[in-house]
């Protein structure tokens, strides 16, 4: 490598790095969602008839605290709480409450992930939950704490 | 006989299948107590109006405990802590406002993989906080 000419050695290295270097579509497929944004939005999400945003944080807190999850990042001027459980893998949770502007509604979102640890391994497995009945259930319990319907958006 | 040994497999492998993601959902929402049976063993109400004062005794007695805090936010009224040792603990506590003078304070946590469920360690950490508190734990109604 070092009798080489500079322009050779790059070139050598780009093919190199080239042969490792992820496809187009992989590169596409890291940030999409199998069944599409707008369909794992409207899963992901609920709508509670109130303004009362802080509330809506609280009964968050409380009912993440139910299952079990240990509240990691907390930006409660965001609406912003992420939370994780060890399991047989480990659950992380994010949860983000936004007030719509000028109306009593507040919208919840709620994102899973599953993370299999790989002993040795240098990366994590992992997925992103898609369950409607992991949501259906989260937000009844949420439901609850509030006393208010969660509707779907 | 490879068809016949494929065909035995698929219906263990759909069981298995959905085996896995019913378990993740219970892995993730179930819980050992019912939510009001938790509630009674992990909640509890002080007679102050002073959020700041509970917040620093959370943290006080979580200190005395053996925890490392991971995570406070005194906004939110949240905090997150963990205990190392032979067995691996990790506890959150949140407080909120109820009426003027009072604070009702809910802790949760796990122990390895599983939730704190007795009402044990929960008795534990409130007589921490009462002491660092100089006041009693009530029971919430």
């Amino acid at each position: 490598m070092l009798g080489m000419v500079p322009s050779r050695r790059l070139l050598l290295l780009t093919l190199t790095a080239a042969a490792c270097a992820p496809t187009a579509e992989q590169q596409l497929a890291a940030l999409s969602r199998p069944d599409g944004a707008a369909v794992a939005r409207a899963r992901e999400t609920r709508r509670f008839d109130t303004g009362d945003s802080e509330q809506v944080l609280r009964a968050t807190v409380g009912a993440l605290q139910d299952s079990g999850f240990a509240l990691e990042e907390t930006r409660p001027e965001l609406g912003v709480i992420t939370a994780s459980k060890i399991t047989r893998n480990r659950i992380r949770v994010q949860v983000v409450i936004r007030r719509l502007p000028q109306r009593d509604v507040t919208l919840v979102r709620a994102t899973f992930q599953r993370v299999i640890p790989r002993p040795g391994a240098m990366l994590a497995l992992g997925e992103v939950m898609d369950d409607p009945l992991l949501f259906r259930d989260f937000f009844e319990r949420l439901s609850q704490s509030l006393f208010l319907t969660a509707n779907e958006i | 006989m490879k068809s016949s040994c494929v065909g035995a497999l698929v219906p263990f492998g759909f069981l298995a299948l959905m085996g896995c993601q019913w378990d993740s959902r219970q892995q993730i929402l179930a819980t050992t107590n019912s939510q009001v049976a938790q509630r009674a063993i992990s909640t509890r109400a002080f007679d102050t109006g002073d959020q700041g004062r509970v917040f620093q005794g959370v943290i006080s007695s979580l200190q005395d405990l053996g925890f490392v805090v991971d995570r406070a936010d005194n906004v939110l009224g949240t905090v997150s802590a963990t205990r190392y040792g032979t067995q691996l603990v990790r506890f959150t506590v949140s407080i909120r406002p109820a009426g003027e003078r009072q604070t009702v304070v809910r802790a949760s946590g796990q122990l390895n993989q599983h939730e704190l469920s007795d009402p044990a360690p929960f008795q534990r950490f409130f007589a921490a906080l009462s002491q660092a508190l100089f006041l009693d734990a009530n029971a919430t109604k």
